[in-house]
């Protein structure tokens, strides 16, 4: 049926009319233009489908996903670091490695000894000894600068190979280093941003930071002085937005430079996030803060601390004689140990450990750079870990926490995550609340005394209202396990305006030697008062803030 | 007739197959100005990449200081020296009386504090201090 249909359909009959050579009723010349429009229409058939495709293809098909991606094809390896204003913090450049064909030297001892002229630390010998070995690739040198390229280049040798391979360049050395961080040569995250946000970097994508380049030179040139003053163990500042938990500096001393980082591995540690330091007197302002949020006092409440505490074998004194009643407010200006202690007797050990619990001062605090150290609580904590806790002893934490947990007492109660990362939205951060705006206003007052009229006197000088609270604690000499006499940390926590507070800046010395003779010359209020004032006046203009005109 | 046919079928022919080589070509030569022009922006990248470097490098704060101080005696700003926005009104009253009489205008909107505002990405010479 189906060759029946075949054979009277009209096609099959004209082309058996056209290509058969046995017809006779059909004169040849109409044959051959049959045959001709076949081809033709087949020509044109042809084309059509072109057409129609290349229609397709620019305008309706769209690239494929695999097709590789601008930055492959152009060498971009890592996505940029920067800072807050657009300030290139971290990039890659295109830089070589050489390397030499050993198969193509003909004198390997002649062209060691020239190579060696371009890189002195290589030695003739060795290398003579590698350009003489059985193989077509040997490295020389990774990573050369462009100028030893050049003049390897015009020492015209046989044999070189100038392979091309990314850089990580630093351009601010090591004014960023422990915020920023580093990669090895082969670009692996080590440390810091670099290695926090390495899945974005990798991904090409940029990483801006909060950190402002302009307020991270000024930290660091005060931190670098108070170095060279005091001497001491290492030194660590912050600079942090108390309404958003943005850290516009970050300095960590003794440092390293990211570009040559072959320094003591102790260069490495970042004092600001991963030390943690018995803060001494600054963790007042969370045992003030605690009883006057429970309304156990009054900022008029008196206390008598004419005598130590003792508690077994220990006793609790002031460093110096105060007078013998005091009020809370006094307490905190003064920095009392007794007096803390007493105003700890109005809370229970339960109600302390949990407002350190929610201050997220008993376990470490979350950044976005790795090696954020965990705090040092006591395991039991009876009313003698109570007292000590009350003003800073037995109780380690980073200056990161304190930091954190300071800006919560000053901003109207809400505890704010710090980080390194831009915020780019005006909206305001939300926080749980750890104390009432009315306590955190108190404690905005006794920041403000505590300058005016305490420990932090030196901060007077600044050319912006500062309010604070010094710590002075002393360190457990290593040989006798005992609190030393003479080696303490030093530091200061500042708030500024502390009329409208925005700004906190933290400074920490450890183990300050002091200048001049006498005793307490290495107090929190003789080396880290003078250092944030400093650094106010100088960041305060930058951050916008004004003390308004003369007239 | 056929004969026409048949040359006419050979000129197409052949003028299909020289139509084919003459794109061929003509892509070849494609891919190589596309090669030239990917080596060219691939340096240009790896130019632009470290002249940004070079740039972020020379503008570190603390040698514009240095240059600012050494070279045009320069030196900073002290607090009293710096003035919010709305103070400048009070210090020309007339001339704030002359450009709008009563009601007295609002006094303009403070700035936003430079440590607020992202800038864009790039660097300007400007915002160092």
């Amino acid at each position: 049926m189906i060759a029946k249909f075949l054979e009277r359909h009209p096609i099959i009959e004209w082309l058996w009319l056209v290509f058969s050579k046995q017809r006779t009723d059909v004169a040849p010349d109409q044959i051959a233009l049959m045959r001709f429009s076949l081809v033709v229409a087949l020509f044109l058939l042809g084309f059509l489908i072109i057409f129609v495709r290349n229609l397709d293809v620019v305008f309706f098909v769209q690239l494929p996903q695999h097709v590789p991606r601008t930055a492959e094809k152009y060498n971009m390896v890592r996505g940029n670091i920067y800072d807050r204003n657009g300030q290139l913090l971290a990039t890659t450049v295109m830089g070589h490695s050489l390397a030499v064909d050993p198969k193509k030297i003909v004198d390997s001892n002649e062209t060691a000894r020239q190579i060696s002229t371009v890189f002195p630390e290589l030695d003739p010998l060795t290398l003579s000894r590698s350009l003489s070995k059985d193989r077509s690739f040997v490295y020389v040198k990774r990573d050369i600068t462009p100028q030893q390229l050049a003049a390897v280049k015009s020492l015209n040798l046989k044999g070189m190979i100038y392979e091309p391979m990314p850089h990580r360049v630093y351009p601010y050395g090591s004014l960023l280093s422990h915020a920023v961080g580093m990669v090895n040569i082969d670009h692996q995250p080590q440390s810091g941003i670099e290695y926090g946000r390495n899945r974005d970097l990798v991904n090409l994508d940029n990483v801006n930071l909060s950190i402002d380049v302009r307020v991270q030179q000024i930290l660091y040139g005060e931190l670098q002085t108070v170095m060279k003053r005091f001497t001491p163990k290492g030194a660590g500042g912050i600079v942090m937005n108390i309404r958003n938990g943005e850290i516009l500096g970050l300095v960590s001393l003794p440092d390293f430079d990211p570009n040559n980082p072959y320094v003591p591995d102790e260069n490495h540690i970042n004092r600001v996030t991963s030390g943690v330091y018995e803060m001494g007197s600054t963790f007042k302002i969370f045992n003030t803060a605690l009883a006057l949020e429970l309304k156990k006092l009054r900022l008029d409440s008196q206390f008598d601390v004419s005598q130590p505490i003792v508690i077994g074998n220990d006793s609790i004194n002031d460093f110096e004689k105060l007078s013998p009643i005091l009020t809370v407010e006094q307490i905190f200006t003064e920095s009392s140990n007794i007096g803390s202690a007493l105003i700890s007797d109005q809370f229970t050990t339960e109600q302390q450990r949990g407002f350190l619990r929610s201050l997220g001062l008993l376990k470490a605090p979350s950044l976005e750079i790795p090696g954020v150290g965990a705090p040092i609580a006591p395991k039991n904590w009876e009313r003698i870990q109570k007292i000590t806790v009350s003003y800073g002893h037995g109780i380690s934490v980073s200056m990161l926490q304190m930091a954190k947990a300071t800006a919560a007492m000053v901003n109207g109660g809400i505890l704010l995550e710090p980080s390194l990362i831009l915020n780019e939205t005006t909206e305001p951060v939300h926080g749980p609340r750890v104390i009432s705006a009315d306590t955190s206003q108190k404690m905005q007052n006794l920041f403000k005394l505590v300058v005016q009229q305490g420990t932090g006197g030196a901060a007077r000088s600044s050319e912006y209202p500062i309010g604070g609270k010094t710590g002075t604690a002393q360190k457990v000499d290593p040989e006798t396990r005992r609190y030393s006499n003479s080696s303490v940390n030093a530091s200061f926590v500042g708030i500024f305006p502390i009329d409208n507070p925005q700004y906190l800046v933290m400074i920490l010395l450890d183990d300050p030697k002091g200048e001049g003779v006498g005793r307490y010359q290495n107090t929190a209020g003789k080396v880290a008062v003078p250092a944030v004032s400093s650094t106010v006046s100088q960041i305060g203009a930058l951050l916008g803030k004004t003390v308004g005109a003369k007239p | 007739m056929a004969i026409l046919i048949k040359v006419v079928m050979v000129f197409c022919l052949s003028f299909f197959i020289a139509a084919v080589f003459w794109y061929k070509s003509k892509v070849e030569i494609s891919e190589i100005e596309l090669h030239k022009l990917d080596t060219d922006i691939t340096r240009a990248v790896d130019n632009l990449s470290v002249l940004r470097a070079e740039w972020s490098y020379l503008n570190q704060p603390q040698k514009l200081k240095e240059r600012n101080q050494v070279e045009l005696g320069m030196r900073r700003k002290t607090a009293a020296e710096i003035h919010p926005l709305e103070s400048i009104p009070k210090l020309f009253p007339l001339l704030n009386e002359q450009a709008a009489p009563a009601p007295a205008p609002a006094p303009p909107a403070p700035p936003a504090p430079a440590s607020m505002t992202r800038r864009d990405t790039g660097s300007d010479l400007g915002r160092q201090e």
